[in-house]
């Protein structure tokens, strides 16, 4: 009897094997960084690593990519992938960076801020781990479809509550990996603040005088379609907002409360003088916890049947009929903000910023993401690094190592 | 000197494989093959935990 239930172990034990293996070859290839094809106005593809060395080798390192003028003006960082499960953030950073062409200022893009949130997915969401985004020509690009909070396997364990530096405030524990809420960071303080520390360094050496942030939300959530600022773009985003009725687009305002600490731009606005600091929310179906069926059609398609009738019931913060809120129209939204904001931006501080080629929500609503990028064949610009850092142990295996 | 949570994450993976252990342990003891199959449960994830993969 012994005997038997010996020989039942080890066939359990290797089962497990086999399932290890399984869910390695599943999830391994999410640390293979995302192929992207910078535009014509890209003058520059730098690391958050050139920054700050000390994030080299990590999962920390991300792309940061640099659109020069040919004259200066005003500087504009664009951070999008705080959360790698909000795709119409990062997705708008990715079209910024495959079309927009400066001529008069800088424009910074960092479309994956926290790369290591892409390399893994959200614990019982069943959010898809890619999503395809099918191209002008037939072709598809597929994109990782990440968490909301940095990989685990790389930072942990998550402590029982997160104390928020340097605001000592207390939020749940695995908030210690999200890291919209560990700026400004510091470099010697848990991965996810060394990450906040890097895009901080960014801001200061590359001399920005507007950030933006582009997440999502969930449609049921109180602040959507709206934008949060540091109070010191009080009439910056004021102005984007009144700019967003010219195009028929309502955009909801409200200063970043200075009882909530660590969001980008509560803490970046505070740390760095003369900066102007702010976050847009969009509508994200597959974020809802209402929601139904959930594959990777929901996070570009963003249609759900439990929303259109909780939106007849009056239940949800923004308008949700059958078309729902497809990827198209969370991008556009976000770029035409940020369009407003950059206009904003000359009539407050005076200095000019040029641009052009950047799809608006019309635009985006008529011909979908899928044509504004790029086409990866025959393109000498693509980004390409495949797998160029790995979490914890592997990370001695990585190109860079560390 | 490596950052204070490098050293407290190697730290918490010795005690990792040290649960991982325990577990593989009591399940080829046990006489229960329920028991055994439940164990699934606590194996793999802590297998992918140790070998930093999720």
């Amino acid at each position: 009897m012994n005997a038997n239930r010996k020989t039942s172990a080890y066939l359990i034990l290797a089962a497990c094997l086999v399932l290890t293996v399984i869910l390695c070859v599943s999830y391994i290839p999410m640390w293979k960084y995302d192929l992207i094809v910078p535009g014509p106005g890209v003058t520059k593809v730098a690391w958050l690593s050139d920054y700050v060395p000390e994030l080299k080798g990590s999962l920390a390192d991300t792309r940061v990519f640099i659109l020069e003028g040919q004259e200066p003006g005003a500087n504009i960082l664009v951070l999008s992938g705080h959360h790698a499960d909000e795709p119409g953030g990062w997705m708008s950073g990715m079209v910024l960076v495959e079309n927009a062409k400066v001529r008069t200022g800088k424009l910074v893009v960092i479309p994956q801020a926290n790369n290591s949130g892409f390399t893994h997915n959200y614990p019982q969401e069943a959010h898809a781990q890619f999503i395809n985004i099918p191209l002008s020509d037939g072709s598809k690009r597929r994109y990782r479809h990440g968490s909301r909070t940095g990989n685990s396997a790389e930072h942990w364990p998550d402590p029982e509550v997160f104390i928020q530096y340097p605001s000592g405030q207390k939020l749940s524990g695995d908030e210690v990996r999200n890291l919209n809420r560990a700026y400004p960071g510091r470099l010697n303080g848990t991965f996810t603040e060394r990450i906040a520390y890097g895009i901080q360094m960014v801001v200061r050496k590359e001399g920005i005088d507007l950030q933006m942030d582009m997440p999502e939300a969930q449609p049921e959530y109180p602040f959507v379609n709206a934008a949060s600022a540091h109070p010191a773009a009080e009439e910056l985003v004021s102005l984007a907002s009144l700019g967003m009725q010219t195009h028929d687009l309502d955009l909801g305002v409200e200063l970043s409360p200075a009882t909530f600490r660590g969001l980008s731009n509560r803490e970046m606005g505070d740390a760095v003088p003369g900066l102007f600091a702010v976050t847009m929310e969009t509508p994200n179906t597959e974020q809802g916890k209402i929601r139904g069926i959930t594959d990777d059609l929901l996070a570009v398609e963003g249609q759900d049947a439990f929303y259109v009738a909780a939106a007849k019931l009056g239940n949800l913060f923004v308008p949700y009929d059958e078309g729902g809120w497809p990827l198209k129209r969370r991008v556009g939204r976000h770029l035409t903000s940020f369009m407003e904001l950059a206009l904003a931006l000359q009539d407050v501080t005076g200095k000019p910023f040029e641009i052009s080629n950047v799809p608006d929500y019309y635009d985006l609503v008529a011909n979908d993401v899928g044509h504004y990028l790029n086409p990866v064949t025959d393109n000498e610009k693509v980004s390409d690094p495949g797998y160029q850092s790995y979490p914890g142990i592997w990370r001695l295996f990585s190109k860079a190592g560390s | 000197m490596p950052p204070t949570y490098v050293i407290v994450m190697a730290l918490y993976t010795a005690l990792t494989a040290y649960i991982l252990y325990l577990v593989i342990s009591n399940m080829t003891r046990s006489k229960d093959v329920w028991e055994q199959i439940m164990a699934v449960f606590v194996i793999v994830p802590l297998f992918m935990r140790l070998i930093f993969i999720k």
